[in-house]
């Protein structure tokens, strides 16, 4: 919640200040990339979005963001996302061809399971629930030419919470390495779990905008 | 210099969010609410065990058997780690049930002028069994077989009284837990956080088995506990143990001898004790008891191995098997007229071997599923052309040459046959065992 007070804010004073210029007040942000751990690139997904904002002023505008995120989370499940953000966008540094650019997107992700049928248990039941979903990047933006047309590659973080609800009727193999077998029954029955996900990745995206 | 700090600001702005993300690890948290249904153990510890009087109940039927044991006109088996059947022999052709003595964690015995030296999970016990009927627990030598035991809150030698040992029932139980997991990718396993279940010991005590002018009684050829001179001998994992019965009432631990791992059954003769190992038989010379000293090693190849001795040779049974991973069935004679250079004599091709026991110039031995053999081994280079007899359906594990009557363990039945004729066993009496196995 604190974010949005804070983007109205910035929406507020920027439209004060720069209500007078004249310039083009629509922005696209078009943006591909990868969803990593960490920079090995191991066990990574892939994200792709588009960001459609208002210019307040020739820096800075606000919008929305909606995309497709796929996530490999812990080397087996696999998941859909489909995000639905308020998104910002800042261009700052001296003026030139290539500037930096800063964005965040925050709100809501959808999200399924995609996981290849064969490699989940036909006994378990598994109910998915989206979560929050917020994006910060920050990279450079290249001019291409004497329009708004621009490239863009950045670094960012994003982070989306899943909740997932499990049942399983079947008895369930009891497995806990600390314990020993002989001294436990080996099997579970009417076994349900709730578990709150936190997803945390790495984003590095190429983008173009106009 | 206003621009200068602005450009400053506009880099640092940049290079900070760079250097997070050089930094970064990404990770996946998972917190799991989960809730079963499940059957939560009610455990015995091992305050409880030392603290409990161990009485003699009715006979009850056999679930499994482990070592036999014969003292006076009293066959003692072993149900591995419940207790002691005792049946009074007398009459071989109609043992008659005496009662149970249960001893939780109880797989050996040895009998000493009337003194049942048993273990009991990690302690050594003894009972006065001057009253067969009523045996009386007269001494506990307390973490005689530690081990160390693996938990939670890291390894310990000793099991305290606090430690659960046994479960007594189960409860059916539904259980709430909440744990915490983070998954990063090149970890094998995930970081583990669980906050509902306690400590629990793995208590599996490796223990062990059988037994000079002293009245002593005859174990079989798998025993574990051998009672020689005053002495009682007895495996522990890669060491056999030497405690002192010169208080019969209450035996001292004396010392113990490093052999290696694998060894499995003990059979003292004379002055030596005969170990046999699933990598070869173990001579250790015990002319001065309170310093057994390995004196000689025969090897072979990985097998179990039972041993049986006489004055020059030692008979020892090779077979397959899960647990001491052998690849041959084999009777093999070893000649041991210089215990220092055991050699090797001859190699007799069997079936699936187990215990033996010898009678004068008899050899009998058990096949397993197989059956029961008797030899002449007289002729050593010859035993197989001198088969007695052979009953092939009446399986076996253990002998036992006992005074009045040849005693065979098997899985299904422990039966007892006149050998007063060599060439023709009669049965007299099979005590039937309910085994799950």
């Amino acid at each position: 919640m604190k974010i949005y007070t804070l983007c109205l804010l910035v929406f507020i004073l920027t439209g004060i200040q720069e209500a007078s210029a004249q310039f083009r007040r629509y922005i696209n942000h078009t943006e591909f990339g990868v969803l990593a751990y960490s920079l090995n690139m191991k066990e990574s997904g892939f994200t792709a979005q588009t960001f459609n904002g208002y210019l307040l002023n020739p820096d800075f505008a606000i919008g929305g963001t909606t995309g497709y995120d796929r996530y490999l989370v812990s080397n087996f499940s696999n998941y859909s996302v489909i995000p639905v953000s308020l998104g910002a966008r800042f261009t700052f540094g001296a003026p030139a061809t290539t500037r930096f650019i800063a964005g965040l997107d925050a709100g809501y992700g959808f999200v399924w399971d995609s996981t290849p049928k064969e490699k989940l248990n036909p006994n378990l039941e598994t109910k998915l629930n989206g979560g929050i979903r917020i994006n910060p990047e920050v990279g450079l933006r290249f001019k291409m030419a004497e329009n708004s047309t621009f490239l863009s590659v950045t670094l960012g973080y994003q982070y989306l919470n899943v909740k997932t609800e499990n049942k399983f009727e079947m008895p369930m193999p009891y497995y806990d390495y600390n314990l020993n077998y002989d001294y436990y029954p080996l099997n579970r029955t009417d076994y349900t779990s709730s578990v709150k996900e936190d997803l945390h990745r790495l984003t590095i995206k190429v983008g173009f905008g106009f | 210099m206003k621009n200068a700090i602005h450009r400053f600001l506009n880099r640092l702005g940049l290079f900070v969010p760079l250097l997070l993300f050089f930094t970064f690890s990404g990770c996946d948290k998972f917190h799991v609410d989960e809730t079963y249904e499940t059957k939560v153990p009610i455990y015995l510890t091992m305050g409880d065990v030392r603290s409990s009087t161990f009485t003699i109940v009715e006979p009850k039927p056999f679930e499994s058997t482990g070592k036999i044991y014969l003292y006076k006109d009293y066959l003692f088996v072993n149900e591995p780690n419940k207790g002691i059947h005792i049946y009074n022999n007398t009459n071989p052709a109609d043992p008659k049930a005496i009662g149970f003595l249960p001893i939780l964690g109880n797989f050996d015995l040895g009998i000493q002028n009337d003194h049942l030296y048993a273990d009991n999970i990690v302690d050594l016990l003894t009972f006065d069994i001057s009253d067969i009927n009523k045996p009386v627990l007269i001494d506990r030598q307390k973490d005689v077989f530690s081990v160390t035991y693996k938990s939670q809150t890291g390894n310990r030698d000793v099991i305290t009284d606090n430690d659960p040992v046994s479960i007594i029932a189960y409860k059916d139980t539904i259980v709430n837990s909440t744990y915490e997991e983070t998954y990063y990718p090149d970890q094998k396993d995930l970081v583990y956080y669980d906050s509902s279940t306690g400590s629990y010991n793995n208590s599996g005590s490796g223990s062990n088995n059988s037994g000079s002018g002293n009245q002593i009684g005859i174990a079989g050829s798998l025993a574990r506990f051998a009672i020689s001179s005053n002495y009682l001998y007895s495996i522990f994992q890669d060491r056999v143990k030497n405690f002192t019965l010169q208080n019969p009432k209450s035996p001292k631990y004396v010392n113990e001898v490093k052999l290696g791992f694998g060894i499995e059954t003990l059979f003292p003769y004379k002055n030596s004790l005969f170990v046999g190992a699933n990598n070869g038989m173990h001579i250790l010379d015990i002319s001065v008891p309170t310093k057994p000293v390995e004196i000689a090693t025969y090897n072979h190849v990985l097998a179990c191995d039972p041993v049986v001795v006489n004055d020059n040779y030692a008979f020892v049974t090779l077979r397959t098997g899960t647990v001491c991973g052998g690849s041959q069935n084999v009777l093999e004679v070893v000649d041991i007229k210089d215990l220092k250079k055991p050699k090797q004599v001859k190699v007799y091709d069997m079936a699936h071997p187990h215990g033996l026991a010898l009678s004068g110039d008899f050899l009998y031995l058990s096949e397993g599923d197989f059956g029961l053999k008797s030899f002449n081994v007289k002729d050593v280079l010859n035993i197989k052309d001198n088969q007695i007899q052979y009953l092939d359906d009446l399986k076996s594990r253990d002998i036992i040459a006992g005074p009045k009557s040849l005693i065979v363990l098997g899985p299904q039945s422990i039966c007892q046959f006149d050998y007063s004729n060599k060439a023709n066993l009669k049965q007299l009496s099979c005590i039937s065992i309910n085994d799950k196995k």
